[in-house]
């Protein structure tokens, strides 16, 4: 269901993209590979890449200039290309790049397999600009390599100067690609007043130790570095993924407001002292909890208020981890004017109901959650790390976990990347370290039903009814809100119609509530025409009309990375199918519950709903994240197999004996 | 003032609507946009997004430049009509004046004041543009828009386009629920006026102004459906009286004299001529040398690098001698070096417009070089040469048509996206517009063996092998081009697991079938559950479905929308070997559905054991009358129903 993205997680993606165009799309090599090179003679690291980089380096040189900080990346590549579709994969290539950023010495050289080498002159390259917006200018380089044939050697060097910007703080450079890299030599000279650490991914493994030489280079060599190759259910592209990653001294020191709202820095851990709370906040509050009881019911009234009643001035749905630097101003932790204004950041939507439960005398805390921590700092996650700002109610059992201003999550959930990972609970005169609590498989459903009517002929026709709750909703929701009204049902009924390609559908209706808190569903009339084929007297009949789940990956018998899940979900599918009167029907034994201790569960059912009238066939599989992470890549054949024992649930036939007439 | 009255009022400055707000919020939209959008009508339910108006003013100079001033008024209903919504404008830098755009976002709460969109982005346009002279703008709705809110946005845009023709898209995706159109022109000028693909518009030929007003277009998927074949353009042109009347064109040869004198003398020289003789040296058949010479044209690499797509430069091909000499190009870059080949080796050859997408794509009572979107080319061949890809009986004789561009396509055959449209084979004043040639059914046809021996539990192994042809083969090349043998193999796999579960593939390979022109795979399949065991001890079994049938599988279509059935054919051919000792009690009829789009029918009969099931799909291509795809979805559900039939065995020896 859910496909790990590559770069989703990934701690430094800013300064990714802007390095990854650099140096994915470009490689180097200012100077002249030797002939004789042992990059040259090295056998093959995988004989069916379309290309391997034999050799690439990198040379980073920070400093300051008198207009700031100057960072000097010279880099060299040299690929050899081994099929044609290397060849287009490696014939042409850009460089996209700000201002304040200098690309030159730009070298191309491509040696064909007969020996003779040429080279693209500058005129040959282009260099444009592809946006301009207010005072932001883009530009890019572009060359197409000629002559490119199975067996030439792609040589190609660039140096590119970055001046003062926010990029160049730290420095990450992506050490995969697509396609093999034999060589890999980083060396990197750090500004010398400022102290600098180099860290290599789990993936990279240096070939030796790494050194620092005289003029102050730390050098890592690395080799035989395999292709990146993607797979769903992928752990983030920052946890399998080959990267060096610099930082320079102290972490970030956390904007003054965040820790004030922590109560770190002694000016108490009340959040009436924190946050504004003025006697209008509670007459506000009883106004919109509207006589509701009850703590949660209280909460809820609250959260709904702020979710629907508040503009999110925010991007996007899951840009309550983006704004916090900024909109840690003092407009958005005055939770009356953001409810005057009607509008305001995720922060400052999240902190009006922080301030409204306060004044409803609800007992409220302020949950201060850390973003991802590189496995590397080896450290317990610090302020600087805090990701979101969210807010806790207290009820009987525990703490209700609210985030209005991620319009994606309902009272009670929030974002998967904010589950199982450290957090404050700041308020009530203390501090408090916690872990947040993953959510149950249960809070994310996918749930179908299909009430249908088989006829003597074997055509079935009914109703199908398709919900999704939780983060299962989120991703459905983000997916279709950016479809056409025309489009969604294309998208809804996609995988029906894989399965019955003659499916007539009509009545469609979707539901996709811009709450985010009501599940989003889809339900249509269907008729199924030969959906149970006659086989002399009998009909078999499929108790399941829905698109199988997880076929395709259940299909790869080999796996390269652990099992990722973002969160935990669960599936379930009642059908009922009415038989035609008077027929007789053998219902097929369901086969055994198959599960996958602690990690996946699925069972299901058969019954005659009353003899002869009816079969009812029901199906559940939960996915569940335990606590101790991904699954390793060795596992794979024992969930795959437990996967593949739950299809055949849904592959259950039923026997029919044709009955005198239709109901 | 007491406490409660002053908490009252706070609070009703925080959870009422002010009402003071309301009257003055409007006045800062312009008056034509407050029209519009009191416009309160259901025009559009359902869409992600309604223009309420769309008002152009075009104004054309004596000098051949537009001026276009564009007032529009867009309600967003939803958030994909936010994200989808926005007015993107083109324009040629260094040409005229770029655009300012600008425009307000209204906010559907009616106290809420009007906000200033965000500025327009400015991007370049066409990536593959060299001089980076064709850039657009952008004004988004921006982030702060909700469904609801209304954008309005006004923009003015002086251009000088390389043609005096101008080209508007009506329908701009959402519904429109009026568009206004002025149009000025020149005195002593001469305007023609249509709407492309299809329908004439008024017309006049006196100096002046017209104006057209449009209420409730529809979207262009609404309008395909409509049976007026996809986005709706309305086009004019001008005919000056004086010598910018090189820039416009009354009749096909117009344009085929000016794309031929355009792309002069850039198709040949030494190394074309040296190429040309090495190509073909030792080679005695017509067909041999030309296949010869298409080689290295159609093996560059295909890189779009555009100079000046301003000026016209989108016609103008690069050097040959110099694409032959990078290795690299695109269609036009290739159509020439072939051309320049076929010329040096001796052949008579000519540069093709042509036009990737819908049959009828190309109007041929709107003679313009903006109707193209691709290059090819044409030699001229013996009358004797058979070729699916020569067209008899032009004003050149026998016509062999070749397209550089596609790698998977061989000489000989032509692209099932060109076969059937209307091309212009540019020969100077002599051009001739035609109707390229299309191939039947059977030429693009799959073939598929299966053979499948059943164990008595219902397992079952086999072998498959799908034999390609015609552009089914070219399919397939390009496939295994793009993917590489294990990545189309996985595609099959992964397809398989979802039409057939639990049906596994192994050793997968690819090779060429019937010389250069088929595609053949072959491989092992099994299938733990491929006949199930009834409660009486028989076994019972459908065949998967391995292919695309002929593109008749689904109901529902993509190519329905633009109204073109591609003309193909896929035949599966299954063995069935059952267990000892077990008897066929039941097999679907033999069913023979043929309607005027397309055919179903499948054979069975047995031998001993065992049992041969052939179904072959044929579609027979063509546009589809708007009015028939009920027709023809219907026609698929049954060939759908039909295709799902079980065969069912027994223990024992048959009853007599």
């Amino acid at each position: 269901m859910r496909t790990g993205s590559r770069l989703r997680g990934n701690p430094f993606l800013p300064v990714a993209v802007a390095l990854a165009w650099c140096v994915a799309a470009m490689p180097c090599g200012a100077a002249s590979l030797d002939p004789a090179s042992p990059d040259l003679a090295h056998p093959r690291l995988d004989p069916a890449a379309d290309a391997e980089v034999v050799r690439c380096e990198y040379r980073v040189v920070d400093g300051v200039v008198a207009q700031g900080f100057d960072r000097l990346v010279v880099m060299n590549r040299a690929t050899m290309v081994y099929t044609a579709r290397g060849a287009e994969a490696h014939g042409t290539s850009s460089i996209l790049y700000g201002e304040g950023t200098e690309v030159d010495n730009l070298f191309v050289r491509v040696t064909a397999p007969d020996g003779r080498s040429r080279v693209v002159t500058p005129e040959k390259m282009v260099d444009q600009e592809v946006l301009r917006l207010g005072g932001m200018r883009l530009r890019r380089k572009t060359f197409v390599v000629p002559g490119l044939v199975p067996g030439s050697l792609v040589e190609v060097s660039s140096r590119i100067r970055m001046l003062d910007g926010w990029y160049v703080r730290d420095l990450f450079l992506p050490c995969q690609d697509d396609v093999p890299i034999r060589s890999l030599r980083v060396r990197v000279r750090p500004w010398k007043d400022r102290p600098f650490t180099l860290h290599s991914s789990v993936s990279l493994v240096p070939a030796e130790p790494p050194t620092t030489d005289a003029e102050g280079y730390r050098t890592i060599v690395v080799r035989d570095v395999p292709a990146l190759v993607e797979e769903p259910w992928m752990p983030p592209f920052g946890r399998v993924s080959a990267f060096l990653y610099g930082e320079y001294g102290e972490p970030d020191v956390a904007p003054y407001s965040i820790n004030r709202l922590a109560g770190r820095t002694g000016e108490g851990t009340d959040l009436r002292k924190v946050l504004p709370v003025p006697d209008t906040l509670a007459v506000i509050a009883k106004s919109i909890e509207g006589g509701a009881t009850g703590l949660a019911e209280r909460a809820e009234r609250l959260f709904r208020h702020c979710r629907t009643g508040l503009r999110n001035l925010s991007f996007a749905a899951d840009s309550a981890s983006r704004p916090l630097p900024a909109a840690a101003t003092m407009a958005d932790v005055r939770p009356l004017q953001t409810l005057h204004r009607a509008e305001g950041t995720a922060l400052g939507v999240n902190l009006a109901l922080a301030g409204l439960a306060i004044a409803s005398g609800l007992d409220t805390r302020l949950v201060l959650v850390s973003g991802e921590v590189p496995y590397w700092m080896g450290e317990a996650p610090s302020l600087a790390s805090v990701a979101r700002v969210l807010v806790a109610v207290a009820r009987p059992g525990g703490w209700l976990f609210l985030d209005p201003g991620d319009p994606d999550q309902p009272p009670g959930l929030v974002d998967p990347s904010a589950e199982g990972v450290a957090a404050w609970l700041s308020g009530g005169g203390k501090v408090t370290d916690i872990t947040m609590p993953r959510s149950p498989a249960s809070a994310s459903r996918l749930e179908r039903e299909a009430d249908l009517v088989l006829t003597p002929e074997g055509d079935v026709e009914g109703r199908l009814h398709v919900r999704w709750t939780g983060h299962l909703a989120a991703q459905e929701r983000r997916a279709f809100a950016k479809l056409g009204a025309g489009e969604r049902a294309g998208k809804a009924l996609e995988g029906l119609r894989t399965r019955w390609p003659s499916a007539e559908v009509d009545s469609f209706e979707m539901v996709i509530p811009g709450d985010g808190i009501e599940p989003v569903e889809w339900a249509c009339r269907v008729r199924l025409r030969g959906y149970a084929p006659a086989a002399g007297d009998l009909l078999l009949a499929p108790l399941d009309p829905f698109e199988e789940l997880h076929v395709e990956v259940a299909a790869d018998s080999s796996r390269r990375h652990p099992v990722h899940w973002d969160f935990s979900w669960s599936e379930s599918d009642r059908v009922r199918i009415a038989l035609p009167a008077g027929a007789r029907v053998t219902p097929p034994r369901a086969p055994a519950a198959a599960s996958m201790a602690g990690r996946f569960e699925s069972d299901c059912s058969v019954r005659e709903d009353a003899p002869g009238r009816g079969l009812v066939f029901e199906r559940q599989a939960a996915f569940t994240c335990p606590a101790e992470g991904d699954l390793p890549a060795e596992r794979w054949p024992e969930l795959r197999a437990a996967i593949g024992a739950s299809l055949a649930g849904s592959r259950l036939v039923a026997e029919i004996a044709a009955g005198a007439s239709s109901p | 003032m007491s406490r409660p009255v002053l908490l009252a009022l706070v609070l009703a400055a925080v959870l009422a609507v002010p009402a003071a707000s309301v009257a003055g919020a409007m006045k800062d939209v312009p008056e034509w946009a407050r029209a519009a959008i009191a416009d309160t009508s259901t025009f559009g339910a359902g869409a992600d997004a309604v223009v309420l108006l769309d008002a152009r003013d075009l104004r054309v100079s004596n000098d051949g430049r537009v001026t276009t001033h564009v007032r529009r008024v867009i309600r967003l209903l939803t958030q994909a009509g936010i994200e989808q919504a926005d007015c993107t404008v083109y324009y040629v830098e260094n040409q005229g004046r770029p655009p300012e755009l600008s425009g307000l976002l209204v906010p559907a709460a009616a106290d809420a004041a009007p906000r200033p969109l965000p500025p327009a982005a400015d991007l370049l346009a066409a990536h593959g543009e060299v001089r980076g002279e064709v850039r657009m703008r952008v004004l988004a709705p921006g982030p702060r828009a909700r469904p609801g809110d209304v954008m309005v946005a006004e923009w003015t845009h002086e251009d000088a386009p390389p043609f005096l023709a101008i080209d508007l898209v009506a329908n701009l995706g959402p519904p429109v629920r009026r568009s206004e159109l002025r149009l000025d022109w020149p005195p002593g000028w001469t305007l023609t006026s249509r709407w492309l693909p299809s329908g004439r518009l008024d017309s006049t030929t006196a100096a002046g102004t017209r104006t057209w007003v449009f209420d409730r277009l529809d979207p262009p998927g609404e309008a395909a459906r409509g049976g007026d074949g996809g986005p709706r353009h309305l086009a004019f042109a001008f005919a000056p009286d004086h010598p910018l009347r090189a820039r416009s064109f009354g009749s096909w040869e117009d344009v085929s004299a000016w794309f031929t004198d355009y792309v002069a003398g850039r198709d040949g020289g030494a190394t074309v001529t040296t190429s040309a003789s090495a190509a073909v040296s030792g080679v005695e058949s017509e067909r041999g040398r030309i296949a010869a010479l298409s080689r290295e044209p159609q093996a560059a690499r295909y890189v779009a690098l555009e100079v000046g797509l301003g000026r016209g430069g989108g016609y103008l091909p690069r050097p040959a001698a110099e694409v032959l000499d990078m290795g690299y190009g695109d269609c036009k870059d290739k159509a020439n070096l072939f051309s320049g080949l076929a010329k040096a080796a001796g052949f008579r050859a000519w540069l093709v417009l042509a036009s990737v997408g819908r049959r009828d794509s190309v109007c041929a009572s709107w003679p313009s070089p903006q109707q193209f979107n691709h290059c090819i080319c044409a030699v001229a061949v013996s009358d004797s040469l058979d070729s699916p890809a020569v067209l008899r009986g032009t004003r050149l004789g026998a016509l062999l048509f070749f397209d550089a561009t596609d790698p998977d396509t061989p000489l000989g055959e032509l692209p099932l996206a060109l076969q059937g449209s209307l091309a212009l084979v540019a020969d100077g004043g002599r051009g001739q517009l035609v109707r390229l040639p299309a191939t039947p059914p059977s030429a693009n046809r799959v073939d598929w063996t299966i053979t499948a021996a059943l164990e008595p539990g219902g397992r079952a192994e086999g072998t498959v092998r799908s034999e390609c042809f015609g552009a089914a083969a070219s399919a397939r090349r390009s496939a295994l081009r793009q993917r590489g043998e294990a990545g189309l193999a996985q595609a099959f796999v992964y397809a398989l697991a979802r039409r057939a579960p639990g049906t596994v593939l192994a050793d997968l390979h690819f090779g060429a079938g019937d010389g250069d022109r088929g595609c053949r795979a072959d491989g092992r399949w099994s299938s733990s559950t491929f006949a199930r065991t009834l409660s009486d001890g028989g076994l019972v079994f459908g065949l998967p479905s391995w292919g695309e049938r002929a593109g008749l599988r689904e109901a529902e279509r993509d190519e329905e929308d633009d109204g073109t059935l591609a003309a193909r054919s896929e035949t599966e051919r299954c063995l069935v070997r059952w267990p000892a000792g077990m008897h066929l009690v039941s097999a679907p009829a033999d069913t023979s559905i043929v309607t005027a789009f397309a055919s179903f029918v499948r054979r069975t009969r047995t031998a001993g054991d065992s049992l041969v099931v052939e179904q072959t799909w044929t579609s027979l291509g063509g546009p589809v009358p708007s009015d028939s795809l009920q027709v023809l979805r219907g026609l698929r559900r049954r060939i759908g129903a039909e295709a799902r039939g079980v065969w069912r065995l027994a223990a024992g020896e048959p009853k007599r």
